[in-house]
């Protein structure tokens, strides 16, 4: 297993190079001048010579690309072209924000998603499974945009009990995090339903959970202790992707609820050519897969003892 | 629970709302009290929490370039100069007054005594030395150091050949001397731009590279304004507060909290929940609503402002061809678009200059939606009923509210026979493209960056400015001629007149269709009182107050 990691984490370099020149390549090909967006409307050619020349825009692109990768292996990300903060303090400013977001999207969806799934299957055609699958269905056509704001409506407008926006300052204020959550959560938890239930479904029809249901083991420990286990593989792969996927895409829930996450950061750097933010993003969230990958496949082996990757 | 009927009808409205936003329907147009807000005996204390729709990019003084960063860096900076926020006229600030010499080439300004930094040092001549060339250098590569272009010096400051205007001379510590290369009448107004608000340059050089950003701390941004710096955490909120040391009038609120939003509707939503004394853009589509849900704590700002559509004057088929250009702009009716597409929220233009606008003149005769007459001049053009004409490459940088316009106009313009054709591009390619000339007809805007008739007239159609700002590509003698006198006369009666005879010239070329004044929809708590917005769609947070 150690063998195995090490080998996994010596993957990541030509992985990270390759993502670095793939996106470094794009943004450089992409319609659109960086000093253009950045400039307002009084345009001088010698302000946009000024601004291309602090920004270092007037090299080749071969050179700042070396330029680049041997600041980041030095720490230093760049800057950005519009905000003019180093990279890395704007990662690590946003990083926990969007980490605490997916954490608490994840737990709603993968704890009621899970049960809501086990119930469906153990209740097969029952009203439970009507409802699951009406929910579920519900979970994947509701915009997140439209549940985000009924949210706020709700609970932060007409209840009072939850705050409408914002993460509630320095650290980390829950309150702040359950309407995002939930409205994010929403629709990956009703795919774990239907994906809980049909693989739980083909888990118990299996001869090792007749057998123990024939040893005379309770419903209950059949189903959490023996048939939980194993459906739980495909949920697991499932989640760690969900994971890394929500860590670099949760735009719309982050700038409906005004949460300064990678999401919405990426995608503003994006529309306004900030380069070095892109980079900085696009690499932090290869990073974010290729680990999470990494720890999907270790999981398998704690779920499953069968697996083994010596 | 929802026992209220209000709030059930705020869900159900709201829940409309988004439906609506969602299948990207407007909404129909009704009339909104217009004004600042009311007046009475002032109470102090408070925070006012300022809803703001994106963050602002930086606030150091030589990035001040957008929106949201001129809001905060002009309550943080204050310049040599002010405008009054009703009327715009430039007003003394940190200078208390200033002389022109005999040539007009030489403004003496005599600092006000006393002005202090938010570290509790006073303001001298040498500190605005000190700032303006940080500002005009190369290095600092700023975005808005026009205001010291006419400075003797300036463009080898910017280039990197000197390091210091030679046109700026202390005399003593509370006189500056500032020479220009030739009269510039423009020169002392778009001296209250922010970007030349005055700052300690010692926090600065500490700060290093993280002036401006969020990174930065009290002691780094050290302002002179009626408001200090206290903290930036990105993207969610930036606080500032009273300064007690302030020459100028007394101030109210203690505090202000300008909260960050990206979505117009969290920020109203934000409102509903009473976490929120002001929002200062409201949601596409859902105005009309919320000034009925709202009565009379909205106000309709008309900016200084003017969106167009522009006519490439280098390139068939408008080449040559005012007939041409003067049948669309006949054919277009900016009225029923405000009521419809832009739900009310809007003026419709009459020219070059918005309203409000020093030398704006509201008698000017610029074509109006004539069905007929467009049809004449498509025939006066040499195409009647638009048989011959090749259709036209209408386009506009994208966003929804663009993409509905340019829609409706295209509906206009084909029931004349004039056939366009419709193409979008993001903001970077778009501006590239036009100023390029890879263009036909275009949609643009632009907006005062100071009050002055020459931030709109010069830069928009002088022939220096093709390949920058001028993208329509036009020019005329006569026209050029006059900027020139307008930009150097210094007798106020004598300079408005000849904007107003550029106008008239403009309007007869007929370089572009002026559609509207961007007009925005603001709103404000009923605890909010003597909130001054200007045409610059500044808010004065000095004035402000909020009462218990």
């Amino acid at each position: 297993m150690t063998r195995y990691i090490i080998r996994r984490i010596l993957q990541l370099i030509p992985v990270i190079l390759g993502i670095s020149i793939v996106t470094f390549l794009m943004m450089a090909l992409v319609p659109g001048d960086p000093v253009v967006l950045m400039l307002g409307q009084h345009i001088s050619p010698q302000t946009v010579e000024n601004v291309r020349h602090g920004l270092g825009l007037d090299q080749p692109m071969l050179t700042r690309y070396i330029q680049y990768m041997w600041n980041a292996l030095h720490g230093d990300f760049g800057r950005s072209y519009i905000q003019h903060q180093a990279v890395s303090q704007m990662l690590l400013d946003k990083i926990p924000v969007t980490f605490r977001l997916t954490v608490v999207a994840m737990v709603i969806a993968v704890t009621f998603g899970v049960l809501i799934g086990i119930l469906s299957a153990v209740k097969q055609y029952s009203f439970w499974d009507t409802f699951a699958t009406f929910f579920a269905m519900t979970g994947v056509s509701v915009p997140t945009f439209w549940l985000g704001m009924m949210l706020q409506l709700l609970f932060g407008v007409i209840l009072h009990i939850l705050p409408v926006s914002g993460t509630g300052g320095e650290g980390f204020h829950l309150q702040n995090y359950i309407l995002p959550g939930l409205a994010l959560g929403y629709a990956s938890m009703a795919m774990y339903v239907r994906l809980t239930r049909s693989s739980m479904l083909e888990v118990i029809r299996q001869d090792y959970i007749r057998t123990a249901r024939a040893k005379g083991l309770s419903g209950r420990i059949v189903i959490f202790k023996h048939a939980m286990k194993n459906a739980l593989i495909p949920v697991a792969t499932q989640a760690g992707m969900d994971f890394a996927g929500l860590m670099g895409g949760a735009i719309l829930t982050e700038t409906i609820f005004s949460l300064p996450g990678i999401g919405s950061m990426l995608f503003n750097a994006i529309s306004r050519r900030d380069y070095p933010v892109v980079q900085g993003v696009t690499l932090f969230l290869a990073l974010v897969f290729v680990v999470i990958n990494l720890l999907v496949d270790i999981s398998y082996a704690v779920l499953d003892p069968r697996i083994r990757y010596d | 629970m929802l026992r209220n009927r209000k709030a059930w009808s705020i869900i159900i409205a709201t829940m409309l709302s988004a439906t609506l936003i969602l299948s990207g329907c407007g909404q129909t147009a009704a009339p909104a009290k217009d004004g600042a807000t009311t007046s009475s005996k002032p109470v102090d204390g408070g925070t006012f929490r300022f809803g703001m729709i994106s963050s602002p990019s930086n606030l150091e003084p030589a990035f001040l370039e957008e929106n949201n960063g001129i809001e905060i860096g002009k309550e943080l900076y204050d310049g040599l100069v002010r405008y009054d926020p009703k009327t715009l006229e430039t007003k003394p600030a940190i200078a208390e007054k200033w002389d022109y010499s005999a040539d007009k080439k030489t403004i003496t300004f005599h600092i006000r005594k006393g002005v202090k930094f938010h570290d509790g040092t006073e303001v001298k001549a040498q500190d605005i030395i000190d700032d303006w060339n940080r500002l005009a250098a190369k290095e600092t590569a700023s975005p808005v150091s026009f205001p010291l272009e006419p400075i003797v010096g300036f463009k080898d400051v910017n280039s990197g050949a000197a390091k210091t205007l030679s046109g700026l001379k202390k005399v003593d510590d509370y006189t500056l001397e500032v020479t220009l290369s030739e009269p510039n009448a423009a020169f002392l107004t778009s001296l209250g731009h922010p970007a030349v608000g005055i700052y300690k340059i010692a926090g600065a050089t500490k700060a290093g590279k993280d002036f401006g950003t969020p990174a930065s701390t009290p002691e780094t941004i050290i302002g002179t304004g009626a408001f200090k710096f206290v903290k930036w955490n990105a993207d969610q909120d930036v606080t500032i507060d009273k300064f007690n040391d302030y020459y100028g009038n007394k101030v109210h609120v203690d505090k202000v909290v300008y909260k960050i939003y990206k979505e117009e509707s969290t920020a109203i939503n934000d409102f509903r929940a009473g976490n929120l004394d002001y929002v200062d853009r409201m949601p596409p589509g859902q105005q009309q609503a919320i000034i009925k849900e709202f009565p009379g704590q909205t106000i309709k700002n008309v900016a200084l402002t003017t969106e167009y559509i522009g006519f490439n004057l280098n390139k068939p088929p408008f080449k040559d061809n005012v007939n041409l250009r003067k049948a669309i702009a006949y054919a277009i009716d900016s009225k029923s678009v405000i009521d419809t597409v832009r739900e009310g929220i809007s003026t419709a233009a009459n020219g070059p200059l918005p309203a409000g606008m020093p030398g704006y003149d509201k008698d000017l005769k610029a074509p109006t939606y004539d069905k007929e007459k467009a049809k004449e001049y498509l025939a006066k053009a040499g195409y009647p009923d638009g048989k011959g004409l090749p259709v036209i490459q209408y386009a506009y940088n994208f966003t929804q509210l663009n993409q509905k316009v340019a829609e409706a106009f295209q509906g206009q313009l084909k029931e004349v026979g004039i056939q366009t054709e419709l193409k979008n591009l993001e903001w970077g390619s778009y501006i590239k493209a036009l100023q390029s000339g890879d263009s036909q007809m275009f949609r643009l805007a632009w907006g005062a960056d100071y009050p002055d008739p020459d931030d709109f007239l010069r830069i928009l159609y002088s022939k220096s400015q093709w390949g920058a700002n001028n993208d329509t590509f036009y020019s005329n003698p006569e026209v050029e001629s006059l900027l020139a006198q307008g930009l150097t006369e210094t007798d106020t009666a004598k300079r408005m007149a000849i904007y107003k005879t550029i106008q008239e010239k403009v309007v007869a070329d007929q370089p572009a269709v002026w559609a509207f004044n961007t007009t925005y929809l603001e709103l404000f708590g009923k605890n909010v009182h003597d909130l001054t917005i200007s045409a610059l769609d500044q808010k004065d947070m000095r004035t402000v107050w909020l009462s218990k």
